[in-house]
């Protein structure tokens, strides 16, 4: 019989749930390409379509804010663009905007005339003159579509982590050391 | 003056050209939320308990933080 506190406390704590997480470097991977894609392979199908829904519409939302001008990848002096680190946990965005980088870059070096790959789909501006405009013609929401693709490349870390590692809660201490002596206990009653 | 200011942003539709904007911030902090509880927990009525205690914290910080960029913006 158990008590009304004791149902509580069953219903809040999921750190016992056992998960197969099959190949967790496999699972990251793919949740790096797709968002959920890590969560689908490993059959957890529920989380999966939540995390893709939400981390694309999140996505797309900011990459229409921005014009599609807000993915791109410069490590220039003249333009720094940092918030590429976060937007890199989304793999299949990131990719294009290295590719572009350096096709870019190395065409910069060779001479001035630059040809964009993709009609420069997720391509860098060519000059810091071409950036203050893209600045000029989006105002405020160029920064708001940075922000969004951002913190969705920054959740999509924590899909990824969770396809490796299993959920945050996991690896809670207090959680952790409860679920260990859970299954010390466990072993203890087998073996008697 | 800044009480006036402070006055009109409350009142007069006038006075918040581009306040609007702030709408933008609530996807963010619930989709933030529920990729938080998602990636934290594993059954679904913990996730979505996790997701509105984070929404509630996220919005309370960021409600905090406007309120002293916005009293901060009025001394330029």
């Amino acid at each position: 019989m158990t008590t009304a506190e004791e149902q509580s406390e069953v219903l809040n704590d999921d750190s016992g749930i056992d998960l197969d997480l099959k190949n967790p470097y496999v699972a990251a991977l793919l949740a790096w390409i797709v968002p959920g894609l890590g969560h689908f392979y490993q059959g957890r199908t529920a989380k999966a379509i939540t995390i893709f829904v939400t981390v694309t519409i999140l996505f797309i939302s900011g990459y229409q804010m921005g014009g599609g001008k807000v993915v791109y990848c410069s490590f220039t002096s003249e333009d720094l663009r940092w918030q590429f680190v976060g937007q890199f946990f989304l793999g299949s965005a990131a990719v294009p905007a290295i590719v572009q980088n350096r096709s870019l870059r190395s065409q910069q070096q060779r001479s001035d005339n630059v040809n964009l790959l993709w009609n420069g789909f997720l391509a860098p501006p060519t000059s810091t003159r071409e950036l203050n405009e893209w600045n000029r013609e989006y105002h405020s929401f160029f920064q708001m579509g940075t922000l969004y693709t951002l913190v969705a490349g920054l959740l999509n870390l924590f899909a990824i982590y969770d396809a490796y590692g299993g959920p945050g809660v996991w690896h809670d201490p207090v959680q952790r050391k409860k679920r260990l002596a859970a299954a010390a206990e466990a072993a203890g009653t087998e073996a008697s | 003056m800044f009480a006036w200011n402070l006055f009109l942003a409350a009142v007069a539709r006038g006075a918040m050209s581009g306040i609007e904007q702030l709408l933008l911030f609530l996807p963010l902090v619930l989709i933030s939320s529920l990729v938080y509880g998602v990636t934290r927990h594993e059954r679904w009525p913990v996730i979505f308990r996790e997701a509105t205690r984070m929404a509630i914290w996220f919005g309370f910080f960021t409600g905090c933080m406007f309120i002293v960029v916005f009293i901060l913006s009025q001394f330029n």
